[in-house]
């Protein structure tokens, strides 16, 4: 699993005791993956010079959403998911949104940003490994804010905030 | 359920593509009626490191940033057939929505390679970086999104584009999906041995595995009062997740049925009134045994007619919603049934009707297509011609729609 999932998932993780109140059908999933899948892609991709050879189990992980996937398995969560690139993915406003329309009863909407040393001195920009993720209910008190296990809450939640 | 009816959401007021079939919507067209693959040999994915160089390769130029070549020259196409329309529409309420899997990935291949890359090439590496390019050069100054849900981004940036119409957010949406042959998506698939190296042949009892297809393809989605009479729309959709594993579909089909069922219930249709499907159909054993497995599920015995156009242009990824969309709303336009290029010899068990080649259907109305990925995402969108078609119940037993002739 890449680090991006695997960050995804200690966030989440806080939340499991409170999925269960909801149907899984009834669980959405927003994810903003703020640097993409870039730095599991360099690492795939650093495979084809090497001796080991490319590693298909890398290759599941080039695709942005597969932290959907993983929490989705993790969780037994069969609602819908939605994953976008970037940070300044609108995922309050397309949280709100499963919520309002009726099309999920809870959200998880979690924002998630991995710059690996590699990719880093590739693109020239800062190291990063952040997730932060948020429970919304559809009759809730207001969103709830989960960062026991955030690597750097300040810098995401304030992506979010200037959302809001 | 709490949403609007199925008239309230969006319509499709044009569309443009560039894929294998050629650099227009006119060539797609021409192969659909021929029932032709466009699948083809690309000396560059040669062996060791590829499992074939049978792919469905657009026709473009070698270029540093070929994700914004192709969906450029798709978008270019869709917005100038709808122009006159566009120019009625204020920039800030034409939104935009991309959806792909790997972006401009050709950047990463070329800077880890020393070789050379522009600014821009590298810049949409970043799939939200290529959307805001793309809608500045195309003047939507309204919403800009990105989707990346594996191989259903697709039809998931077509229902983004539906809800933004639906909130009010937008009177028009372009949808582009762009993804680009590359070896490191080729060499991707072939470390899983997911290819097929004679070429994919979805439902067909010998499949063996999918082709890797590139693609950019375009449609403009329009707040339906403000769509010409009988234009092919929107009518619902639904999506879901298998929780089940990261590269195989489940079993059992309930994710994708799931997802159908929803999308069911949002265009209030009964399963009976759908005259068409087009499925994901990969071409891999598992993938097309599930999609079967659902359409049972949902269909019974009584799956309409249905097939899958991967064997035309390949697997396109984050472009194959967007691209199988324009198929279907074509068919629907001009009242055919695509057949299921380079199936030969139909999986038994599989259902009934599944179109080999194509054939008139007058009176086609409903249509769903499908889509599924990685991670076990599943998704589901209705169409609608919404125009005068003729009544299924006069029309000859041999031509009425979901009626095949012939199994194939």
């Amino acid at each position: 699993m890449d680090l991006a999932s695997q960050l995804a998932l200690l966030a989440v993780e806080p939340m499991a005791a409170q999925l269960g109140n909801f149907a899984a059908d009834r669980i959405g999933l927003v994810i903003g993956a703020v640097a993409g899948s870039l730095s599991t892609d360099a690492a795939y991709w650093s495979g084809h010079a090497t001796a080991g050879g490319l590693s298909p189990t890398l290759f599941i992980y080039t695709l942005p959403s597969s932290i959907i996937g993983e929490l989705s398995i993790r969780h037994k969560i069969t609602g819908p998911g939605l994953c976008s690139v970037g940070a300044n993915a609108p995922l309050l406003d397309e949280s709100a949104a499963l919520l309002r329309s009726g099309e999920a009863d809870a959200v998880i909407c979690a924002n998630i940003q991995v710059i690996s040393t590699p990719l880093a001195a590739l693109l020239q920009q800062p190291e990063a490994a952040v997730a932060h993720a948020l429970l919304l209910e559809r009759h809730g008190p207001g969103l709830r804010e989960w960062h026991q296990n955030d690597r750097d809450i300040k810098q995401v939640f304030a992506t979010l905030r200037a959302q809001i | 359920m709490r949403e609007a009816t199925p008239a309230a959401y969006a319509a499709l007021a044009g569309w443009g593509l560039i894929c294998a079939t050629g650099k227009t919507a006119a060539t797609l067209h021409a192969a659909l009626q021929a029932n032709r693959s466009a699948l083809a040999v690309a000396p560059r994915f040669s062996a060791p490191l590829f499992q074939t160089n049978i792919v469905g390769a657009a026709p473009r130029e070698e270029s540093d940033d070929p994700a914004w070549e192709l969906a450029a020259t798709a978008l270019q196409e869709a917005v100038g057939g709808v122009a006159r329309l566009l120019r009625t529409i204020p920039a800030a309420r034409l939104g935009l929505v991309l959806s792909t899997t790997k972006a401009n990935i050709e950047a990463l291949e070329r800077i880890s390679a020393g070789r050379p890359c522009s600014a821009s090439a590298r810049h949409h590496l970043r799939a939200e970086a290529l959307a805001a390019d793309l809608a500045a050069e195309f003047g939507a100054r309204g919403p800009v999104q990105n989707i990346s849900n594996a191989c259903v981004s697709g039809l998931v940036a077509l229902v983004q584009g539906a809800k933004l119409i639906q909130r009010g957010t937008a009177d028009a949406v372009l949808v582009v999906g762009v993804d680009h042959l590359s070896a490191f998506v080729v060499s991707g698939f072939s470390t899983l041995k997911a290819i097929d190296p004679r070429g994919c042949r979805p439902f067909d009892r010998h499949r063996c595995g999918l082709s890797p297809g590139e693609a950019g393809a375009a449609i403009v989605l329009l707040r339906p009062d403000l769509a010409p009479a009988g234009t092919v729309r929107i009518s619902g959709w639904g999506a879901s997740n298998d929780a089940n594993h990261m590269t195989g579909p489940a079993r059992d089909g309930a994710g994708l049925a799931q997802a159908i069922r929803l999308a069911l219930t949002r265009a209030q249709l009964a399963p009976a009134q759908v005259d068409y499907i087009n499925a994901h159909g990969t071409g891999t054993a598992y993938n097309d045994a599930m999609e079967s497995a659902a359409l049972r599920s949902i269909f019974g015995t009584e799956v309409p007619a249905m097939g899958g156009l991967k064997g035309m242009f390949g697997h396109t990824l984050g472009a194959a919603g967007v691209l199988e969309t324009i198929a279907c709303a074509m068919a629907l336009q001009d009242q055919f049934l695509p057949g299921t290029p380079r199936l030969e010899q139909a999986e038994t068990g599989f259902p009934s009707r599944l179109m080999k080649q194509p054939r008139p259907a007058p009176g086609l109305k409903h249509v769903l297509k499908l889509n599924t990925g990685f991670g076990g995402m599943n998704g589901a969108l209705l169409l609608e011609q919404t125009g005068k078609v003729a009544p299924a119940a006069s029309l000859p037993e041999a031509t009425r729609c979901g009626r095949p002739a012939s199994a194939f």
